[in-house]
C-alpha cells in the first residue's frame, strides 16, 4: 500500500472544485431559464483512475482513484429534434407567408361584414329594376347613373386594395430577403468564431446558441439543409458547418460554408413581372481563390527545389477553370523575369467588359515571389436587386468590377417564407397553370368581371348589331381595355343630359312623340346579368382558356368568395395550423431535452451544495487525519 | 418524458391564449350575432348566406314593383269607373231621352242634348288623361305626355295622332336611328320622301332632289367627335325647308356606318369605326426567321410584316393593327388564337351596297364595297350596254327606252354587267323609266327611312297595342330571337285609343267613328242639323253602345290584373319572409345558444387563470431551507 500521504488532500480538493463547476453551471442555468435559445448546460464530470494503475500486473496494493475532473461542459441537445423543428418551421413559414396575402384578399372579396361590389351590383340590379317602372322618368335613370357609378368606384377601389396587398408582399418579400442575408452573414461569423474559440479548447457552448437560433430563423425563410460535422485543425479537431438551399426538385446550393456565406437575391422578370430567388456566389468563388493561392505557393516551392510538380499545376489550372462558373475571370500565366521556372507564376484578374481588378498578383521579392490575394464580395441594392460584384484588397478598399447578374445561380423552391411571398406573387392558378392561387389570380378574376360586366352592359346599350355606339362604361386611361382599375361611366353617359339608357330597342310606332316607355331593353339587362356563363381563362370566355367557374355576373363575386377564396383561405388556413401544432410540438420535444427546468436546478444546487459540504468534510477528515499523524504521533 | 417549467409555462401560455381568443369570438358573437365573420369560417354557411341576400334584394324589386303596380292598376281602374260614369250618363239619360222621342220634334231639346253631350266629351278627355305618379295611365308606351289633345277643328289626337284617320298632326314624320324626326312642313309637301344619311363632307349638307323624293343628309362620319342624330337635326334645321323640325327619343345615338371588315383564318377582324377604312387591303408579309414586327400604312394598303415561322396569331395581328394610329379602334371577333400559317392579302369590305331611287323603285347595285357611292346613274336610249365612268362618276345604262320600258327592263341591263350581277329592286319595279333620267347613287349602309304624314289604320292598331313590362319575379326570360316572353313578366301599359277605340267603322278614316269621343260629337253633329232624324241617329247610337263595351272590358281586366297582383304580392311576401329566415338561419347564431356560449368561454377562461396561477408559482426553491 502506498497511497501517498497527501493524496486524499488532492482527492478533497477535486471534490471541492467539482461541486463548485457544478454549482457555477447550475447558477448559469438558472440566470439564463428565460433566454431565447438558451442550452441547458451540464458539467463533464470524470472519476479519476488511481495514478499507480498497472495494466499488466494485478498488483496486491490497493488501488484508490484520484478524485473527479470535470474538464468540459456540454449541453443538452437532440440533433434529430433540431431537424425535424427546422422542417416544421419551413412549413410553418410557407403558410404564414400565404395566410399573410390572403387575409388582405378577403378584405376585398369577403361581403360577410362590409358591402363591396357584389352589393353594389345587387343595388344596380335594383335600379334598373325601378326604372322599368317608368321608363319615361329620366330621373330614374340618374340613380342608374349614380348606382354605376357606386359600382365603378367600388371596382376601383377593390382594384386599388389589390395593388397594396400586392405591394405589402413585396415589400415583406424585400425585408425578408435582407433578413436572410444578415442571417447568412451571422451564421458565418459565429462559425468563425466558434472555430477560433474550439482551437483555443473552449466549447464555445453560447456561441452555439446564437448560431443555431440563428438557423432556427433562416429555417422559417428557407428549407435548408444543414450538415454539421467535424475536421481536424492542428492537433485538435474543430466542428464544421454547412448550410445549403434546397430546391423544390432536391437539387441544393451552399448557403453557408464554414466561415464563408453567399447572399441571396429576389430579381423581379421585366416581362411577366414574376419574382425569381438567385444565390449570388463569392463564397465558392473566395474558396477557389484560396486554393489556387496556396497551390502557386507550393508550386513555387517545389520548383525551387528543382522538381516539377506537374500533379499541383493541373489541380490549380482545373480551379482557375471551375472559378470561371463564378465571375468573368482570366488568367494569364506568364514569365517574369526570375530565375525560377515559369508556371507556378499566374496572374489572375477578374474582368468585365469596362474594367478589370488583379485577384492574384505574385510579385518578385528577392528570390522568392509573393502571392497577394484579393477577395471577391457582391453587394445587392436594396431597391433595384440589382448585383454589383467587388474585389476587395487586404486594406478592405473596394474596387467595383460589374454589375454582374449573369454568374448568379438562380433557384427554385416554394417553402420558407420567402417561397411562400414568392409563391403568393408570381402563382396566378387556372391564369398560368399553377396549383396556387396567388394575387395576381384574385387581380385578373376582377379584371374579368369588370370587364365582362362593363361589356355585356355596353353590348346591351348599343343600337348596332355590330358596334358598341352608346358605352355605358369605358376606361379611364382610354387604354380601351377595361379593367377593376380604370372602370368608368363613359363620358358620353356622363356628360348626357337627358335619357341615355336604351330603353327599348324595338321602334315606336311613326309620328308618335315622346320617349317610350317600353323597357324592353331595361329588362334584357337584368336578364344579361343573371344569366350563367361558363368564366374561362380566355378573355372571350371560349373554350381555348382553362375552366374557372360557372355563374352569373351578378353572383359572381359571391362564387369566387365562397367557392373560391374561403375554400382556399379554409385550406392554407389548416395547413398553418397544422404545421404550427408540429411546430409547437417538436418545440416542446426540445424543450424536453433543452431547456431549464427550476425545480431541476433547485435539486442541483441542493446536490451540489451537498457534495461540496461533502467534500469539505472530507477535507476536515483528511486534516484532522494528518493533524494526527504529524503533530500528535509520538507524543506521549 | 421530462417536463421543465419552461415547458408548462409556455404550454398554459399558449393554451390561455387560444382559451382568451375564443372567449373575445364568443364575446363577440354575443354582440353581433354572426355566425361567423368571414366566409372561410364557414363557406358552405356562406354561400347560402350571398344567395339568400341576393333572393332578397330582389324580391324587395320585386316587392316595389308590384306595390308600383297595384297603384297604377287601381288608379287605371278609378279613371275607367270614372269615364264609364260619363258613358252611362251619356247612354242612360241623354241618348234614352232622343230614343223616347221618336220624332225628335223639340229642336230645342235637341239642342240641349247636343250641349250635354259637347260638354260631358271634355269629360271623358278629361279622365282619359289622368296622372299617375308623374305617369300618364292611358299613354301606352309615352307616358310622360298627356296623351290626349283636340285639335283646332275638334278632332280627337292621341300622342299626336288623328285617333280616326291615323294622319300625324305635326305633319310629314319619320322614325330614323331611333329617333322620332317631324320635318315641321305643315302642308305635308315631304310626305314619301325618303330621307337617307350619306357620308361625306358637302357645302350643302342637305340636298332634296324632288324627282327621286329624296331627302339626303350628307355628314362626315369618318372623325371624331362622332356624328349623332343631332347632328342630323341640326343639319335639317340649317335648311329653310326644314328650319321647324324638331325631334323626340334617343338623340344621343351615333349616325354610324357598319364599320369596315375582314373574314380572316377563322376571325373576324374589324377596322375601326365609321366606314373611312373600307376597301383597304391588308397585306400579311412573312418578314423571316427573327424580324422584328412591323407594320406601315400606304394609301389604301396596310402591310404587316412578321416572323410567321413562331406561330404568330390573330391576336398578335391585331395587336400590330392597334399600334397604329389609324387602327387603334381595331377589334376581333371569333378564333384570336389561330395561327397565321402564311403570307396572305386580304380586303377590308364594309357591310355596304350601293342604292338609287327611281320613282317608286328602289334599286340596290349589289357591290359589297361600296363602291359606287356618289356615282350617278344614267339612263340612256340605245343598245343594251352598261358603261362605267369612273373619272366623271357616271353608270350610264343604255336600253330601248319607250313609253312601256321600266324599271325593271332597268335592273335587267344592269344584271347582264358582271360588275352588277347582284344588282337588286324593291318597290314598284313597273316604274316607268324615261330617257336621261339620272339618279345619285348612295351607300345604304346608313339609315334611311321613308318620310310619312300619316300612319294609317294599321299604325293605331299597332298603338293600341303598345305594351310596356315589368318584372314581377315570375321568371323573366328572353326566346332565342331576343323577344321578351311575355306570360312571365306584367304589361302596365294600357293605351288610351284602346280603351276608347279608334279608327273608323268602315276603315276609311271618314265615316262613323269607332272612338267614343269623336262618335258624341258625330252625334252631337247629327242633333245639330236640320236633317235630323231617328233612323240616322239609330245606328251611331248603336255604334256607342257596342264601343263602351271597350271600357267594361277594360274595367274587368283592370279588376282581374288587381287580384293577380294582390295574389302575387302575398305570395311574393311570404317568399321574402322565408329567404329572410333562411338567411337568419345560415348566418346568424341563436340568441340563447351564444349567450350560454359566452358564459362557457367566460368560466373556462377564468378557471384558466385560476389553474395557471396555482400551476405556476410553487418551485422546489419555495421549501428550500
Amino acid at each position: 500500500m502506498s497511497l501517498s500521504t497527501f493524496s486524499g488532500l488532492y482527492i478533497a480538493k477535486s471534490g471541492i472544485q467539482a461541486s463548485r463547476a457544478g454549482l457555477q453551471v447550475t447558477g448559469q442555468n438558472m440566470t439564463n431559464v428565460n433566454t431565447e435559445g438558451y442550452t441547458r448546460q451540464t458539467v463533464d464530470f470524470y472519476s479519476l483512475p488511481s495514478a499507480q494503475g498497472n495494466m499488466r500486473i494485478a498488483g496486491a496494493n490497493l488501488q484508490v482513484g484520484e478524485g473527479v475532473i470535470c474538464p468540459t461542459t456540454s449541453q443538452y441537445r437532440d440533433p434529430y429534434l433540431d431537424i425535424r423543428y427546422r422542417e416544421k418551421n419551413t412549413a410553418a413559414g410557407t403558410a404564414e407567408a400565404k395566410m399573410e396575402a390572403l387575409s388582405d384578399l378577403v378584405n376585398v372579396f369577403d361581403e360577410t361584414v362590409n358591402k363591396g361590389i357584389f352589393s353594389q351590383i345587387g343595388n344596380f340590379i335594383s335600379e334598373i329594376q325601378t326604372h322599368t317602372q317608368t321608363a319615361t322618368d329620366s330621373s330614374l335613370e340618374n340613380t342608374v347613373k349614380t348606382s354605376s357609378g357606386l359600382l365603378a368606384n367600388a371596382f376601383n377601389y377593390a382594384a386599388q386594395k389589390l395593388e397594396n396587398a400586392r405591394s405589402s408582399v413585396e415589400n415583406s418579400l424585400a425585408a425578408e430577403v435582407t433578413n436572410v442575408n444578415n442571417l447568412l452573414k451571422s451564421i458565418a461569423s459565429y462559425n468563425k468564431q466558434i472555430r477560433g474559440m474550439e482551437l483555443s479548447g473552449s466549447s464555445a457552448l453560447e456561441i452555439k446558441d446564437k448560431l443555431n437560433t440563428a438557423i432556427d430563423e433562416l429555417s422559417r425563410c428557407l428549407n435548408i439543409r444543414v450538415e454539421q460535422g467535424t475536421e481536424a485543425a492542428g492537433v485538435t479537431t474543430v466542428s464544421t458547418l454547412t448550410i445549403s438551399l434546397v430546391n423544390d426538385d432536391g437539387t441544393t446550393q451552399v448557403l453557408v460554408d464554414r466561415g464563408n456565406y453567399n447572399q441571396i437575391v429576389a430579381t423581379q422578370d421585366p416581362a411577366t413581372g414574376d419574382y425569381a430567388i438567385s444565390v449570388t456566389s463569392p463564397m465558392s468563388a473566395n474558396i477557389l481563390l484560396d486554393k489556387i493561392a496556396s497551390l502557386n505557393q507550393q508550386i513555387q516551392t517545389e520548383f525551387k527545389n528543382g522538381n516539377t510538380p506537374t500533379k499541383l499545376i493541373n489541380q490549380r489550372n482545373s480551379y482557375l477553370e471551375e472559378l470561371k462558373n463564378y465571375a468573368n475571370i482570366s488568367y494569364s500565366s506568364t514569365l517574369t523575369a526570375t530565375s525560377l521556372a515559369s508556371d507556378y507564376d499566374v496572374s489572375l484578374v477578374l474582368s468585365d467588359p469596362t474594367q478589370t481588378a488583379p485577384l492574384i498578383t505574385n510579385t518578385l521579392n528577392g528570390t522568392n515571389i509573393d502571392v497577394a490575394r484579393n477577395q471577391l464580395a457582391t453587394d445587392i441594392d436594396d431597391t433595384t436587386g440589382a448585383v454589383y460584384l467587388y474585389v476587395v484588397d487586404p486594406a478592405n478598399n473596394k474596387i467595383l468590377v460589374a454589375a454582374d447578374t449573369s454568374k448568379i445561380t438562380s433557384t427554385h423552391f416554394s417553402s420558407g417564407t420567402i417561397g411562400g411571398y414568392c409563391t403568393v406573387l408570381n402563382d396566378e392558378g387556372e391564369f398560368d397553370g399553377t396549383e396556387f392561387r396567388g394575387i395576381g389570380y384574385y387581380q385578373k378574376i376582377l379584371d374579368k368581371l369588370a370587364n365582362e360586366f362593363a361589356s355585356v352592359m355596353n353590348t346591351m346599350n348599343s343600337t348596332s348589331e355590330t358596334i358598341i355606339d352608346k358605352p355605358l362604361f369605358a376606361s379611364s386611361d382610354k387604354s380601351g381595355t377595361i379593367t377593376a382599375a380604370n372602370i368608368c361611366i363613359s363620358d358620353e353617359w356622363q356628360n348626357a343630359t337627358s335619357a341615355y339608357l336604351t330603353t327599348t330597342k324595338t321602334s315606336t310606332v311613326t309620328g308618335t312623340s315622346g320617349i317610350s316607355s317600353d323597357s324592353n331593353n331595361l329588362l334584357a339587362m337584368v336578364d344579361a346579368l343573371s344569366k350563367e356563363i361558363v368564366f374561362t381563362t380566355d378573355p372571350n370566355n371560349d373554350s381555348s382558356g382553362r375552366v374557372l367557374f360557372k355563374t352569373s355576373i351578378k353572383s359572381y363575386m359571391a362564387t369566387v368568395n365562397n367557392t373560391v377564396l374561403a375554400l382556399q383561405k379554409e385550406d392554407v388556413q389548416r395547413e398553418k395550423d397544422t404545421a404550427d401544432t408540429e411546430l409547437d410540438t417538436t418545440e416542446t420535444e426540445r424543450a424536453s431535452v433543452s431547456s431549464v427546468d427550476i425545480n431541476e436546478e433547485g435539486i442541483n444546487l441542493i446536490k451540489y451544495n451537498q457534495a461540496f459540504s461533502a467534500s469539505s468534510r472530507f477535507m476536515t477528515v483528511i486534516n484532522e487525519m494528518l493533524e494526527t499523524l504529524i503533530n500528535e504521533m509520538g507524543i506521549v | 418524458m421530462r417536463v421543465t417549467m419552461g415547458m408548462t409555462s409556455n404550454t398554459y401560455y399558449k393554451n390561455l391564449n387560444k382559451n382568451y381568443e375564443q372567449l373575445l369570438r364568443a364575446e363577440m358573437q354575443r354582440t353581433t350575432f354572426r355566425k361567423f365573420e368571414e366566409a372561410s369560417e364557414d363557406p358552405i354557411s356562406s354561400m347560402k348566406a350571398y344567395r339568400y341576400r341576393q333572393e332578397i334584394s330582389e324580391n324587395n324589386s320585386y316587392q316595389s314593383n308590384v306595390s308600383f303596380l297595384k297603384d297604377t292598376i287601381s288608379s287605371q281602374l278609378s279613371a275607367i269607373t270614372d269615364i264609364r260614369s260619363v258613358t252611362s250618363q251619356i247612354a242612360d239619360t241623354e241618348l234614352n231621352k232622343l230614343l223616347n222621342d221618336p220624332m225628335g220634334k223639340n229642336e230645342e231639346n235637341r239642342q240641349a242634348i247636343a250641349t250635354t253631350l259637347r260638354s260631358l266629351q271634355a269629360a271623358i278627355v278629361a279622365g282619359a288623361n289622368i296622372k299617375f305618379g308623374g305617369n300618364y295611365l292611358f299613354g301606352g308606351a309615352g307616358t310622360a305626355e298627356a296623351p290626349f289633345t283636340v285639335d283646332a277643328s275638334g278632332n280627337l289626337l292621341y300622342r299626336g295622332i288623328d285617333v280616326n284617320t291615323g294622319a300625324i298632326a305635326a305633319g310629314t314624320t319619320t322614325n330614323i336611328n331611333g329617333v322620332t324626326i317631324t320635318l315641321g312642313d305643315k302642308a305635308g309637301t315631304y310626305n314619301g320622301y325618303t330621307i337617307q344619311i350619306a357620308n361625306g363632307i358637302a357645302a350643302n349638307p342637305v340636298a332634296i332632289n324632288n324627282t327621286a323624293k329624296t331627302i339626303t343628309v350628307t355628314l362626315d362620319l369618318s372623325h371624331d367627335p362622332k356624328k349623332t342624330n343631332e347632328d342630323l337635326l341640326n343639319a335639317l334645321k340649317s335648311t329653310t325647308e326644314f328650319a321647324n323640325a324638331s325631334m323626340t327619343g334617343d338623340t344621343f345615338r351615333p349616325v354610324t356606318a357598319e364599320p369596315p371588315f375582314v373574314d380572316y383564318n377563322g376571325a373576324r377582324i374589324i377596322l375601326g369605326n365609321g366606314a373611312t377604312y373600307d376597301n383597304y387591303t391588308i397585306n400579311i408579309v412573312d418578314g423571316g426567321f427573327g424580324s422584328m414586327d412591323s407594320i406601315s400604312v400606304t394609301g389604301n394598303t396596310v402591310t404587316v410584316s412578321m416572323d410567321l415561322s413562331n406561330g404568330k396569331t390573330n391576336q398578335d395581328l391585331l395587336n400590330l393593327l392597334r399600334s397604329t394610329t389609324e387602327f387603334a379602334n381595331a377589334s376581333i371577333s371569333g378564333n384570336a388564337s389561330n395561327v397565321i400559317s402564311s403570307a396572305t392579302n386580304i380586303t377590308a369590305k364594309a357591310v355596304m351596297t350601293t342604292t338609287a331611287c327611281f320613282d317608286n323603285a328602289q334599286l340596290d347595285l349589289g357591290d359589297t364595297t361600296g363602291k359606287y357611292n356618289g356615282y350617278t346613274l344614267k339612263l340612256a336610249n340605245g343598245a343594251n350596254s352598261v358603261t362605267i365612268d369612273d373619272t366623271n362618276k357616271e353608270i350610264t345604262v343604255s336600253l330601248n327606252i319607250n313609253s312601256n320600258t321600266t324599271a325593271e327592263d332597268v335592273l335587267k341591263v344592269l344584271k347582264s354587267n358582271s360588275e352588277f350581277s347582284k344588282a337588286s329592286m324593291s318597290g314598284n319595279l313597273s316604274t316607268k323609266v324615261t330617257d336621261g333620267t339620272a339618279v345619285t347613287l348612295t351607300s345604304s349602309n346608313l339609315p334611311t327611312s321613308i318620310a310619312t304624314n300619316t300612319i294609317g289604320q294599321a299604325g293605331l292598331k299597332a298603338l293600341a297595342n303598345e305594351k310596356s313590362y315589368v318584372d314581377i319575379g315570375a321568371g323573366l326570360s328572353f326566346d332565342a330571337d331576343g323577344n321578351i316572353n311575355s306570360q312571365n313578366v306584367f304589361n302596365v301599359s294600357l293605351p288610351g285609343i284602346s280603351l276608347l277605340g279608334y279608327g273608323t267603322a268602315d276603315g276609311t278614316g271618314t265615316d262613323m267613328s269607332n272612338n267614343i269621343y269623336t262618335l258624341i260629337g258625330q252625334i252631337a253633329d247629327i242633333l245639330e242639323s236640320d236633317s235630323y232624324s231617328q233612323e240616322k241617329i239609330k245606328p251611331y247610337i248603336d255604334q256607342f253602345r257596342k264601343q263602351t263595351e271597350l271600357l267594361s272590358t277594360a274595367s274587368t281586366q283592370a279588376g282581374t290584373n288587381k287580384k293577380f297582383l294582390e295574389t302575387t304580392e302575398q305570395r311574393l311576401i311570404s317568399i321574402g319572409d322565408n329567404a329572410a329566415d333562411a338567411l337568419d338561419l345560415a348566418a346568424n347564431v341563436d340568441t340563447v345558444d351564444a349567450y350560454l356560449n359566452y358564459m362557457n368561454q367566460y368560466y373556462a377562461y377564468q378557471s384558466a387563470l385560476q389553474v395557471g396561477t396555482k400551476l405556476l408559482q410553487s418551485t422546489i426553491l419555495d421549501y428550500m431551507r
